[in-house]
């Protein structure tokens, strides 16, 4: 029987290679997995048996498949070992904003001085209206910085500038001219394309960007190489921690924005796996308990900052109660992990009506099949591979979060400014442009403010711009 | 004398978003910058307001506005600087103290940021003893310190002088050139001798915190131990040993988001079913059980989320939150007719008469 082409979801985590074939119908084609053994390091050579064992399983071929989606967690690895990471120039635009907390406050020292230390703060950023804080600098200034990113030896640059996911033109400016003075391949990192309004969070997000990147773009090249050695052709993706996927070449550019990503698509595959749209879900992971939220097939996201390597970064995350514990592969979990799980449930859920409750993760044996006072766990088959099955699903995400004066925008300028920068962002990471949809639009006014001032956030989904590519709803 | 170090400035943290009383903002980030004042120019001198010559002059700081603006354009030393000199100038006389305007929330660190910076010791002393959502909710304001002159600086280098008619003027006219100035400001205002700080303001409430934030930290995450601490603390300050008001979990949040400032109502229900609501309105306001008012403003309702032991904002409280919450008696200074006036239940539209906490735990054991 001929098969419909499918995606290829994989995870290569820390403790193996995990893939599953889904069609484009949703259909689960086949799930392998090679695992690791104690102390490796590298999972990329455990790619090639997983496929093999893929292929055997679901009686399929490279040929079936359409195009990749890899979760990896290399790059959180590097930067919670302190590896491979580059030394970073953290350039500030705010002064004489800023001046009181600098760059790499509150970063653990290790961190910093892998990094170098480097924090740069020149004037620059703007009010919310617009206002310049401070004069950007001049090319004599560019000249200086320049010549000492040189002269320490740094490999990288992170510009973050007040308000520049609305403004980001002071950002840009200073981006292009730090490569005509370093060369067009220095590696700059811009803030306005990795967090949203809170400026240390989303600085500390673009500096970690900037030091993945030698590791981004290697996991890249690894993933690809290791794929066309296993005969699998098609574009690749990369999963993102919101739990969508962009475009390989773009994610080499955006380390961060993937480097924690099973959480989101694990939520994902595990309410598809058990066909529910809107449900809890448990991952039962190695190391912790993780509980969150899947609503109309999407994690529900966090609204606070989360800490990643020891710093607090506001990139887009799911919400997720996390439950550190070891449990043993198939023993049940001891009553008070269980009595914890029962109290982030209702956290999560947020309302007190009934809802679903998903299992799923290498762990989900652990969980009984009631608990005291929700409703029936749901285990659904292949539970284990809830992970690639959701990045397998996942559409190409964009996304943008803005503030806007209402004084110099009105509120649908503002909204379609919005809709149009999270669009131009999915396109960017590679969705078909006529696939584009907005997934969810909240507009908050700023408290104390009188509603003059919107904060928009809006999420854009597409279908990844793969020729071939069978049109279906988002899961 | 104390002296407020890395150490002591985090503890002051914790106790602030205690004192927040379910508001005041996050004190996360202007920690951070009041820890860096003192890494540079050295801990901050916590001045015992009994110490302070008739004659001296204390400047009130805060810092008003959005919070969401301050956690992107983050402060700079030249306005927290700048409000302190530009009142002296006003006043043409140098200042001898910095105080905080009220010890709840962001507010209290601003004023040790603004105190390291301007090279002044820290008065042990606020205006409220907890946080207030107005300039003019102050126990100065009460007992006839005028709010003006006033400063407001950016950090752009703004910097404007209010002469207003009177504190609820002051008030709005401060938000709106707040607004004006890039949505957060700083603040100096009710300037005062030392003779009119130990007569109007609240007295040793940044010693108190402190204290709350060092005890709470020390008792960790246990929740036995973390309210021993607390009933310890306040046993044995000028506030008075603390009321639990509900331990249980958040089982229905209700929040008008249409209406400025935002206000809503919480429910806590404990193991045995019995439910308490907490109304709020930027603070928590009124904690009320089967009919009977169990606390209200100005006396402190506070609430500590039980598995991180960590004060819950009342924006950010929560269905399905553990939480312990408790009503800590605010001191006396706060409980008369003339702050009564502007902080009592009935200006924030509840139609109760204030009755202190103690005697309403009193009335209701003996049911």
């Amino acid at each position: 029987m001929a098969l419909a082409r499918s995606v290829l979801g994989i995870e290569l985590g820390e403790t193996g290679v995990r893939a599953a074939l889904v069609d484009t119908f949703g259909n689960i084609r086949a799930c392998a997995e090679a695992a690791a053994g104690p102390g490796r390091a590298d999972v990329l050579p455990l790619l090639e048996p997983a496929l093999r064992r893929l292929w055997d399983e679901g009686g399929v071929g490279p040929g079936h498949v359409l195009y990749t989606v890899l979760v990896s967690d290399h790059c959180l690895t590097q930067l919670q070992q302190r590896r491979g990471l580059a030394r970073v120039a953290v350039i500030r635009l705010a002064a004489p904003a800023g001046t009181a907390i600098p760059p790499l406050t509150d970063w653990p020292p290790d961190l910093v001085a892998a990094l170098g230390g480097a924090a740069f703060e020149l004037t620059g950023g703007y009010e919310l209206d617009g206002t310049t804080i401070g004069p950007p600098p001049d090319a004599g200034a560019v000249s200086g910085l320049a010549a000492e990113i040189q002269a320490r030896g740094l490999e990288a640059a992170a510009i973050t500038g007040v308000f520049s996911p609305v403004h980001p033109d002071q950002e840009l400016h200073l981006g292009t001219a730090l490569r005509e003075r370093l060369g067009a391949a220095f590696p700059v990192a811009l803030s306005h394309r990795l967090g949203s309004v809170g400026l240390l969070e989303r600085e500390n997000s673009t500096a970690l960007n900037a030091a993945l990147t030698q590791a981004g773009p290697a996991v890249a090249e690894g993933a690809r190489a290791a794929l066309a050695a296993a005969g699998v052709g098609g574009p690749v993706y990369m999963a993102q921690n919101d739990g969508t996927i962009m475009a390989l070449d773009a994610a080499a550019r955006f380390p961060l924005l993937t480097a924690r990503s099973a959480s989101g698509h694990g939520l994902r595959g595990a309410a598809h796996l058990a066909g529910v749209a809107d449900g809890l879900v448990v991952l039962c992971m190695h190391d912790r308990m993780e509980v969150g939220l899947v609503h109309g097939g999407y994690p529900r996201e966090s609204q606070r900052p989360r800490v990643l390597a020891g710093v607090r970064v506001n990139m887009s995350e799911p919400d997720l109660m996390e439950i550190p514990c070891r449990p043993e592969p198939g023993a049940p979990l001891p009553p008070e992990v269980l009595e914890r799980v029962e109290l982030a449930l209702d956290r999560v859920r947020g309302r007190p009506d009934p809802m679903p409750v998903v299992a799923a993760g290498p762990r989900a044996g652990g969980l009984p099949e009631r608990l005291r006072r929700s409703t029936r766990i749901r285990r659904p088959a292949a539970a284990a591979f809830s992970v690639p099955v959701g990045a397998a699903l996942a559409p190409v995400g964009g996304r943008a979060d803005l503030a806007y004066s209402l004084g110099r925008w009105t509120r649908e300028g503002a909204r379609a400014d919005a809709v149009r920068k999270a669009v131009d962002q999915a396109v960017a990471a590679g969705a078909a442009p006529e696939t584009t949809q907005v997934v969810g639009l909240d507009e908050v006014p700023l408290s104390y403010l009188w509603g003059n001032t919107l904060r928009i956030s809006v999420r854009v989904v597409g279908q990844p711009a793969v020729p071939g590519r069978i049109h279906r709803t988002a899961t | 004398m104390i002296h407020l170090d890395d150490q002591g400035i985090r503890d002051l943290q914790l106790g602030a978003a205690v004192l927040g009383g379910g508001g005041g903002g996050d004190p996360y980030w202007m920690t951070l910058a009041a820890r860096e004042a003192a890494r540079r120019w050295g801990p901050v001198p916590l001045l015992a307001p009994h110490t302070l010559a008739d004659d001296a002059l204390v400047i009130p700081v805060a810092g008003m506005g959005a919070p969401t603006i301050i956690q992107e354009k983050l402060p700079g030393w030249a306005p927290l600087v700048a409000v302190v000199r530009r009142l002296e100038q006003q006043l043409g006389r140098r200042a001898d103290a910095v105080m905080p305007v009220i010890a709840g929330g962001v507010v209290c660190l601003t004023a040790v940021a603004a105190a390291a910076a301007a090279g002044l010791p820290l008065v042990d002393a606020d205006g409220a003893g907890r946080a207030v959502s107005e300039l003019q909710m102050v126990s100065l304001s009460a007992y006839g310190v005028r709010g003006c002159p006033f400063v407001v600086a950016n950090e752009r280098g703004d910097t404007t002088i209010i002469e207003a008619v009177d504190d609820l003027a002051l008030e709005r006219l401060a938000r709106a050139i707040t607004y004006r100035f890039g949505g957060f400001s700083y603040v100096a205002g009710y300037p005062l001798t030392g003779r009119q700080l130990k007569e109007t303001a609240v007295l040793y409430t940044i010693s108190f915190a402190r204290r709350l934030g060092e005890q709470l930290r020390a008792a960790g995450t246990d929740a036995a131990a973390v309210l021993a601490a607390l009933t310890a603390v306040t046993a044995n300050s000028t506030y008075g040993a603390c009321h639990v008001l509900a331990e249980g979990r958040v089982t229905a949040v209700e929040r008008h988001t249409d209406q400025m400032p935002p206000h809503g109502s919480a429910v806590i229900q404990n193991q045995y079913g019995r439910m308490v609501q907490l109304h709020f309105q930027n603070e928590f306001l009124v904690a009320e059980a089967e009919g009977r008012t169990m606390a209200s403003v100005p006396d402190l309702i506070t609430v500590l989320d039980t598995e991180t032991l960590q004060p819950v904002q009342a924006e950010g409280i929560a269905y399905g939150q553990s939480v312990l919450a408790v009503a800590i008696p605010i001191p006396g200074i706060m409980r008369t007719p003339e702050v009564l006036r502007f902080l009592g239940p009935r200006y924030f539209g509840h139609d109760i008469d204030y009755r202190p906490v103690e005697l309403l735990a009193a009335a209701a054991q003996e049911g």
